[in-house]
Parts: C-alpha cells; sequence; structure tokens
C-alpha cells in the first residue's frame, strides 16, 4: 500500500528536515511498517533520508482511520503530473536515443564508404612511395658506385617495399584503386624483369647501370603514382561524401528531436485539453452536484470517450435533478398532508366548543323570554285589578317555565359558554402561533411556548390515543426558525401518537406521551417520549431516510422524520435522535444550540 | 315516550344539547351519557329508540359503538352527530349509520333528524321488522353496477352526467348516494334530489370510495322462487316510473319526483334481503292470484313493502316527500285529479302507468289504470304521451 506524504506529515511529528525530502509518494514495504497489537497500531515509519527511524502508536480505531485516509488518497499522482513525468522521460530518450544513433550511424557510414581504409592506404603508399623513391635516389646519388650486385639489392629492396604497400592498398575494397594497383604491379613487374635482364645478360658498365638505376627510379615512380592517384583521388570524394552524410544525418535528427518535441507537447496539451480539462470539469461539477447545486451541465468538450463519460453524467445529473426536484416537491407534500391533516383535526376541535356554544346561547334566548313572559306577567299583576288571580296566573307561568332549571342552568349556560370561547380562541391563537412563517432569518424563540402552541393543534390527533405530560423546564430563549422547530415537534408528537395507537390503542387502552425540555450547557434539549410500539432494531438506520415509511402505502410519505431530522441537523446545527426499546416506547431527542439569543436576551430583559 | 340517548366525550356538548333541548323534554326522554362504555350500559339496561353519537372518541369511536349498537339493539336508529370531517373515516359508518349530521348543527336540524327516525316507526308493526329494516347496509344491486361505475369512473371523458347514468340504473345504489347527500355532513346546505348534482356535490372521488365499499355495492343472489331478472325489472321499473314522474310534476317538484319515483319500490329491495323466503312466497302468491302484491302481503305478513320501503327511507333521513311517495305509491286510493301533481301523486300515476303498459312490479294485472280519461288533458296527458312516445329504459319489455 502506497501512503500519500501529506497523509504521512500529517499522520507523524517529523522533524523539519523530513518531509521535504519526502515529496515522493512512500512505498509501504520500504518506509512504513504497520502492525496491530492488542488494539493499539503501531506505525513505524523509516525515512528515506536515513535519519532514524520514527514510529508512533495510536487507537486501533484512529489508525485505520488514518490508514485507510491513506489509502484513499494512494495514488494518486495526478494524471497531469504523470503526463509531465512521461513526457520528460520519453523526451530524454528521445535524446539520448538520437546521440547513440547518430555515433552508430556514423561508424556504419565510415565502414560502408571505406574512408578510414583509404585514408591508410595512401598513407601507406605515400609511405612506400617515399622510401621506394629514396631507395632510388640512393641509387642515383651513387653514381659511381653502382655495382651490379648492389643494383640487385636496391632493386629487391624496391620490390619488397613496393609489392608490400600494394598488397597493403589491394586490401581497399575500392575499385578504382585495385585496378590502379593490379597496374602499377603489373608495370613494377616488367620493369623489374628488364632490370633482372639487363644485370644479368651483359657487363654492364657504370654508364649503363647508373642509366638502369634511373631506369628503376624511375618504374618506381611510375608503380605509385597512379594507386596514390587513385586513392587520394577517391579517399578524398569519398571523405567528403561521408561527411556530408554524417551532417545529413544529424541535421535529420535534430530536426526528428524537434519534430517529436513538439509532437510530444502536442500530444501532452491534446491530453490536459481533452482529458484533464474534462476531468477537472467533472470533478468540479460532482462537488457542485454534492452541494446539491444542479444547475449547469458539464461542458461537452474532451475525449470522444470522455464525451461519453460527460454526457452519461450529464444525465444521472438530470436524473439526480429530477429525483432532487422531486424530493423537494415531496417535502412540500408532506408539508401539504400534515396542514391538511391538522386542518381536519382542528376543524373539528372548533366545531366542538361551536357546537356547545351554539346550543347555550341558544338556551339562554329560550329562558330569557321565557323570563321576559315571567317578569311581565308579575308586572301585570301589580298593576291589575285582580291582583290575585293574576299572581296566580304568574307562579303557573312560574311552573311552566320551570324556573327551578333555569336557575340553575343560566348561570352554568353562560360560564360553558365563556369556555367554549375560550376554548375557540386558544386554539385560533396556538394555530397563528404555529403558522408563524419560518422567514430567512432565525430570531429568538420561547420554545416551551412552541411546545404548548403544537400540542394544542395536535390535540384532536393526540387526545384519542394518548395522556399528553408535559415537563418544560426553564428555557432561554433560542435563536432558531420557530415555524421549523413547531414542524419538528409536530412531527415528533404525530409520529408519537402513531406509535401509541400502534401499540397500546387498538387494544381500545391509552398511551402517554409525554414532552420534556431542558436547558443543558448551550443547548436546549426536547424530549418526546412515548411508550408506543417502538423502533425495531433492523430498522432504526433508516428512521430518518427520506421515502421510508413503515405503514401502508397511501398512509405516509415516509417524509415525517426526515423532514425533521432535516430541519433539525440542517437548518439549526442542532442534533437529532432516538433511544427506543420494541414494545415499551422511543424517546426521541432534539438538541437545539441556544445561539446567540441568549447572551442578547439578557441585557435586553434588564432594559426593559 | 320515545327515549333519545346522545352520546359524547365532551361533558359540555352534552350539557349543551340538554339545555337547548330542553322544550322537547316533555317529548322526548332524553338521556345523556358520557363516553360509549356507559352508552351501551345505559342501552343494556332500558330500550332506546334513537342513539344520538359523536364520532371521535376516546376508547370505542362512533363508528365501532354504533356497530355495536346494531349488533345488540338493531331496532334503534342510529345518527353521528360529529365535528370530525376526514373523509377516510366518514366512509366506515356510511353502511353503520342512519343519517349523518356535523357539529356545529343547525338549529332544529337534530330535532329534524331525530324527528325523521320515529315518524314512521309506530306505524311498522312488530320489533323485529324494525330491526330487520334498520339493520340493512344497504340494498342488493344489479351485478352489473360495479363494473359499469367502474367504467363511467375511469373512462377519460367521465363527467357527473355518465355517473348519475349509471346510478339511475340502480336503486340501492342511488338510495345511498341521495341519503349521504342529503346528510349535512358530506354537504351541508342546501337538499339535493338529482342524482347528477349529487355527484357534482359528493365528489367523484367520494363515489369511487363509496364504491369500494363492500357493503354497499353488494353482491346479490336473488332468492329461490323469485324470477332471476326480477331484479332488472324492478330497476327499470323504478327509472321508467322516475322519468314520467318528472314529466307529471309541477315544475318546482320535478327532481324530488324523479328521485321519489327511483326509490318508490325500495321495500321490495328490503324484503328481499331481509325475508327472501316470505317475499318469494309472496311474489308466488301475487302471480298466481293477480291481486296487488301489497293486500297479500298485509294479510299474511303485516306489514307491506311501501310501508317498510317508507321507514327506511324516513330512517335514512330522506325528506317528507320522498317517504310519501314509497308508502303510498301502492294505495287504493283514487287519483287526485288535481292540475298539479306533488311528487307523491306524479310517482304514484306514473307507477300506475308502468305498470299497466310497461312492467307490472306490485299491482294486479289488468285493472291498474283504468283510463286516460283522469287525465287532466292539458298537462298530465301530454307529458304520458310524450312518454309513450319515446323509448323504454333499458331492459324495459314495451
Amino acid at each position: 500500500v502506497a501512503f500519500s506524504v501529506d497523509a504521512l506529515v500529517s499522520f507523524f511529528p517529523f522533524n523539519n528536515s523530513c518531509p521535504t525530502k519526502l515529496r515522493e509518494p512512500l512505498r509501504g514495504d520500504d518506509n512504513l511498517h504497520v502492525s496491530e497489537r492488542a488494539g493499539t497500531t503501531v506505525i513505524v515509519c523509516c525515512p528515506i533520508d536515513g535519519t532514524a527511524p520514527r514510529q508512533r502508536r495510536v487507537a486501533q480505531d484512529e489508525g485505520r482511520a488514518q490508514l485507510k485516509h491513506s489509502e484513499c488518497s494512494v495514488g494518486n499522482a495526478s494524471l497531469q503530473s504523470l503526463l509531465r513525468t512521461t513526457s520528460g522521460v520519453v523526451f530524454a530518450g528521445l535524446f539520448v536515443a538520437t546521440l547513440l544513433v547518430a555515433v552508430v550511424f556514423g561508424s556504419v557510414v565510415d565502414s560502408f564508404t571505406h574512408t578510414r581504409d583509404l585514408d591508410h592506404t595512401a598513407m601507406v603508399v605515400g609511405d612506400a612511395s617515399k622510401s621506394a623513391l629514396t631507395l632510388a635516389s640512393d641509387l642515383y646519388e651513387a653514381d659511381e658506385a653502382v655495382t651490379p650486385v648492389d643494383l640487385s639489392a636496391s632493386v629487391a629492396r624496391a620490390d619488397r617495399e613496393i609489392r608490400g604497400s600494394l598488397a597493403d592498398a589491394a586490401r581497399v575494397k575500392v575499385p578504382a584503386v585495385r585496378e590502379a594497383v593490379e597496374g602499377s604491379l603489373a608495370a613494377w613487374t616488367a620493369a623489374e624483369a628488364q632490370i633482372e635482364a639487363a644485370v644479368r645478360g651483359g657487363t654492364p658498365d657504370t654508364r649503363q647501370l647508373n642509366d638502369l638505376a634511373r631506369n628503376v627510379l624511375g618504374r618506381v615512380q611510375g608503380a605509385f603514382v597512379p594507386v596514390w592517384q587513385a586513392t587520394s583521388d577517391e579517399a578524398v570524394l569519398r571523405v567528403a561524401s561521408a561527411r556530408r552524410a554524417k551532417t545529413r544525418l544529424q541535421v535529420g535528427l535534430v530536426a526528428l528531436l524537434l519534430g517529436s518535441a513538439a509532437i510530444l507537447g502536442r500530444f501532452h496539451r491534446r491530453v490536459r485539453q481533452g482529458v484533464v480539462a474534462p476531468l477537472t470539469g467533472l470533478r468540479a461539477a460532482s462537488e457542485r452536484i454534492g452541494r446539491g447545486d444542479f444547475v449547469a451541465p458539464v461542458p461537452m468538450t474532451g475525449a470522444a470517450e470522455l464525451l461519453d463519460v460527460i454526457s452519461a453524467f450529464n444525465v444521472m445529473a438530470d436524473g439526480l435533478t429530477d429525483r432532487a426536484r422531486l424530493e423537494a416537491e415531496l417535502r412540500h407534500a408532506q408539508k401539504l398532508e400534515s396542514v391538511g391533516q391538522l386542518a381536519a383535526g382542528i376543524a373539528h376541535e372548533i366545531n366542538t366548543p361551536i357546537q356547545f356554544v351554539g346550543d347555550n346561547v341558544r338556551f339562554l334566548e329560550d329562558a330569557f323570554s321565557d323570563l321576559t313572559r315571567l317578569v311581565d306577567a308579575y308586572g301585570q299583576a301589580d298593576g291589575s285589578p285582580e291582583p290575585e288571580a293574576a299572581r296566580a296566573r304568574a307562579r303557573e307561568l312560574a311552573a311552566e317555565v320551570d324556573t327551578t332549571f333555569l336557575v340553575a342552568e343560566v348561570p352554568q349556560a353562560i360560564t360553558h359558554t365563556l369556555e367554549g370561547v375560550d376554548r375557540v380562541a386558544t386554539i385560533v391563537r396556538a394555530m397563528k402561533a404555529f403558522g408563524h412563517p419560518s422567514g430567512e432569518h432565525k430570531a429568538p424563540a420561547d420554545l416551551n411556548e412552541a411546545v404548548r402552541n403544537t400540542l394544542v393543534v395536535a390535540n384532536n390527533e393526540l387526545k384519542c390515543v394518548a395522556d399528553v405530560v408535559t415537563d418544560l423546564g426553564d428555557l432561554p430563549l433560542v435563536q432558531c426558525h420557530v415555524g421549523d422547530v413547531n414542524q419538528v415537534l409536530l412531527n415528533l408528537v404525530v409520529n408519537a401518537a402513531q406509535a401509541v395507537t400502534e401499540g397500546v390503542g387498538g387494544a381500545g387502552g391509552r398511551g402517554t406521551i409525554t414532552v420534556r425540555t431542558r436547558h443543558e450547557g448551550d443547548e436546549v434539549v426536547i424530549e418526546v417520549v412515548d411508550n408506543g410500539v417502538g423502533i425495531p432494531p433492523e430498522i432504526a438506520e433508516r428512521v430518518f431516510e427520506p421515502f421510508f415509511t413503515t405503514k401502508e402505502i397511501g398512509a405516509g410519505t415516509g417524509q415525517g422524520l426526515a423532514l425533521a431530522h432535516a430541519l433539525v441537523t440542517d437548518r439549526h446545527d442542532g442534533s437529532i435522535r432516538f433511544d427506543s426499546r420494541p414494545g415499551s416506547g422511543t424517546t426521541f431527542t432534539v438538541r437545539l444550540p441556544v445561539g446567540a439569543a441568549f447572551e442578547s436576551s439578557t441585557p435586553m430583559e434588564r432594559v426593559a | 315516550v320515545n327515549r333519545i340517548l346522545f352520546v359524547d366525550d365532551e361533558p359540555s356538548i352534552l350539557a349543551g344539547l340538554r339545555r337547548m333541548l330542553r322544550s322537547r323534554q316533555g317529548v322526548w326522554d332524553m338521556r345523556f351519557v358520557e363516553g360509549a362504555a356507559a352508552g351501551l350500559q345505559l342501552m343494556d339496561r332500558e330500550p332506546v329508540e334513537v342513539v344520538v353519537s359523536d364520532f371521535r372518541m376516546p376508547g370505542l369511536d362512533g363508528g365501532q359503538f354504533l356497530a355495536e349498537v346494531r349488533r345488540r339493539h338493531p331496532d334503534a336508529a342510529r345518527l353521528i352527530l360529529s365535528g370530525h370531517t376526514a373523509e377516510h373515516d366518514l366512509m366506515r359508518v356510511v353502511t353503520i349509520a342512519h343519517q349523518f349530521l356535523t357539529k356545529p348543527s343547525e338549529p332544529g336540524e337534530l330535532v329534524a333528524a331525530i324527528e325523521r327516525a320515529l315518524r314512521l316507526r309506530h306505524e311498522l308493526g312488530g320489533e323485529r321488522v324494525r330491526a330487520e329494516v334498520s339493520g340493512i347496509e344497504a340494498l342488493p344491486s344489479p351485478p352489473s353496477t360495479f363494473c359499469d361505475l367502474v367504467e363511467a369512473l375511469e373512462s377519460p371523458d367521465s363527467d357527473a352526467r355518465s355517473v348519475a347514468g349509471v346510478l339511475e340504473r340502480d336503486v340501492a345504489l342511488a338510495a345511498k348516494v341521495l341519503q349521504l347527500v342529503n346528510s349535512s355532513f358530506f354537504a351541508p346546505g342546501s337538499r339535493v334530489a338529482s342524482l347528477e348534482a349529487a355527484v357534482v356535490r359528493l365528489g367523484i372521488q367520494t363515489i369511487r370510495s363509496l364504491v369500494l365499499i363492500d357493503e354497499v355495492v353488494q353482491a346479490f343472489r336473488v332468492p329461490d322462487g323469485v324470477s332471476s331478472d326480477w331484479l332488472t325489472l324492478l330497476n327499470a321499473h323504478a327509472l321508467d316510473t322516475a322519468r314520467l314522474a318528472r314529466r307529471l310534476a309541477a315544475p318546482e317538484e320535478r327532481d324530488d319526483a324523479f328521485c321519489a319515483g327511483l326509490l318508490h319500490e325500495c321495500g321490495q329491495l328490503v324484503f328481499a334481503v331481509c325475508r327472501p323466503g316470505v317475499f318469494a312466497a309472496h311474489l308466488q302468491f301475487w302471480e298466481r292470484d293477480g291481486r296487488p302484491l301489497v293486500d297479500i302481503e298485509r294479510e299474511t305478513f303485516g306489514v307491506t313493502h311501501a310501508q317498510a320501503g317508507a321507514y327506511l327511507l324516513s330512517l335514512w333521513g330522506f325528506p317528507v316527500q320522498i317517504v310519501e311517495a314509497a308508502a303510498h305509491h301502492a294505495e287504493a286510493t283514487p287519483l287526485e285529479a288535481s292540475g298539479r301533481l306533488g311528487a307523491s301523486g306524479a310517482v304514484r300515476l306514473a307507477h300506475l302507468l308502468v305498470e299497466s303498459e310497461r312492467i307490472r312490479l306490485c299491482e294486479a294485472p289488468g285493472d291498474a289504470w283504468a283510463c286516460d280519461g283522469s287525465l287532466q288533458p292539458a298537462g298530465e296527458f301530454d307529458a304520458v304521451r310524450a312518454w309513450r312516445a319515446e323509448r323504454a329504459p333499458l331492459g324495459v319489455a314495451s
């Protein structure tokens, strides 16, 4: 496993000299030894600068996490640097190869053109002719002293020289030189025979001998001239052409080198534009999508294979966009659903007091008209000529309208009416507070009030299945979107009511839902406790997942708890978790940071 | 004295009702009870004629409570009085409660509903027959209704007219729809007598939910001894009567006349459901003896299908005109030959015409319709002529 330097540098407390030397990726085998023993990860690092090995012990979990992190970044020399390295290596290789080719090719050219042989031959022939000339001129100089014996010896020496030199020259595989050698040999052989004959045949006097010696001199010269000439002519020619060939070759190679450098550069650029740039674009787009920004598709540029990848990516992003839109719509639908459900419940909550307020007022109306009639009857009795009879009629009427009943019931009817009106007012007030729109900015809010309002609003969902107990501690004002908190509380208590219905409600019994609040450090804690069915451990991980629901299709969107989770964690940096025992109930705990309101609220209150 | 039982989980509601109904104290013996369990206990102790229950209560809710009441005391009329508005729950009680009232109820509405439930109670012989009628969840529908209705509802160009077209071919379902639409629960406010308006008021969605309740569109087996196309003939007779009654009635009574005509024979359906054996025997006597069906029923059973139908319609909260049309459709009293026929008169006349000219369902053969002479020349005669000219509804042998 290779570890990236950055991960290791951050992991090991290297001294300051070490990291800069470790800019190359480390290879695990050579430089790192990782072992796990009894819950501890021991990592030994042998820095490549030869300094003493260092070791670090960490807890196993942390070690694994670190190693995992390192593994993630293994490797992972970027394509760009890979490209740069590759281009450098290829270019250097080309350069060396070019040099080698130049050297090898030069020698090959030389061996093919025999320039070296020709040079040598020319030199040998030159030397030979020089020595032959020296010999002949010796003869010539020794004008008086020439004896046949001397002459013969000189000729023999000249012959050795000449034949040796010509044999050397004959090795040159150049036709012109070879022809010249053959001609020269023939000429020399003829000359030699002539001289031999002359020496053997007569009695040579000094003059004749001198002539012969001169003749030999001439022949020797004659024997070498054509060869020398042919050799040197050919050598000049060949050397010149070899030199030209070498120059061309070098120019060609340099051109080739430059050309391949250009091609490499172009390739480099093409790869950068066609692969690296689109990949960078894809990475940026992935990050954008990761942030939930689905706006722009990745531009369709790059290599053909990458175009396929990009178009597939764009299709995927489109799909994700649709999904994100769908999720948003569903969240909205869930809100609407809960609003609709609430509206029905609240309608019922309000209809009940309105029913009995109406009944009571109608009764009061009747009672008042009865009493008016009674008062009239008594009034008439006072002014009547027959007061006794009129009073008797009035008493009869009193019995008929049942004044005892009225006296008992009217005050109660009024009390009930006022109670009913109060109830409607409470519900309407709670609704108004509950529906308080969540603005862009958080504002300080009393969460106990939010709990009370939510319980009033949700009362219709709760009262038939559970007794609601509240245990509200002293809370500071919390900086929050109170509408969101209301929604979270509503979803939790409705969820609790459903859990209770599934648990004990089915048997006609009632459960208990407890809502607690308290202040802990810089957090406000809200707990919603039910004694319902509980959450089976196998679905515990999915509870906050959008669309996850245990209810029948059509009975819930599976968004309630997911929405609560999103509102608490994303909008408020709070946390929401639950603790459940199947069969005996669930506790949801919401923690919200108090935020700036706590500090700012105290002086404000002091001013007030 | 009729005993009325009010059940609610809110003491304030009960106290309010007690005070508001003070003036009825001499007429009814009213009991106000908190909670369903206490209500059942009271009913076990003493007979109760009408139960008015809240829907949403802890423990047993209104639906469960009334279902239990139907099981233990089927004779009692069952009314729901609730502020609850979730349709999902309402559908649970459409076959259990007789009438549906919403909170807050209009003044007098509750009294009127209770009176409707009580009106024909004592005309209907013994308690057993009453119990059987008030225990009915729904009347039998022809087997084709379900498919036809689903087709009409699913069709892309489905509208109130096409759905109403299916409903008017089925007396049972038409009765249920009209019962619901005339309860303040489902359609607060005005009274609705036309099926098309009923479909519009209830909404396609509610009709669909209604159809999907098993008890509402029942699979019905025609009783042994009854001709297999009896139900088809009855529905055709009803529709034909309804159409003719609409022509005959005074303009302001036309919708009521149609509705009353459609429902006037529902008593036969009641007997077919409650007493299939007795009903089959009655039909056989009727065919053999050539006497009106009501006469046979009165002699052998004591209760006529006209009375049973009227009682059911009254129990279900139908208005007086429609109940009377059902009650009097087979009476031997001479026709009133006035110029302006009410719904009841129009249904009686239409019934006799359909009996004598198209489908005989309960009258004696031959003498059902004497002559056209008693028709008013200007009004009814033209209407009858126009009716005779038009094609008979499906299934009517002319």
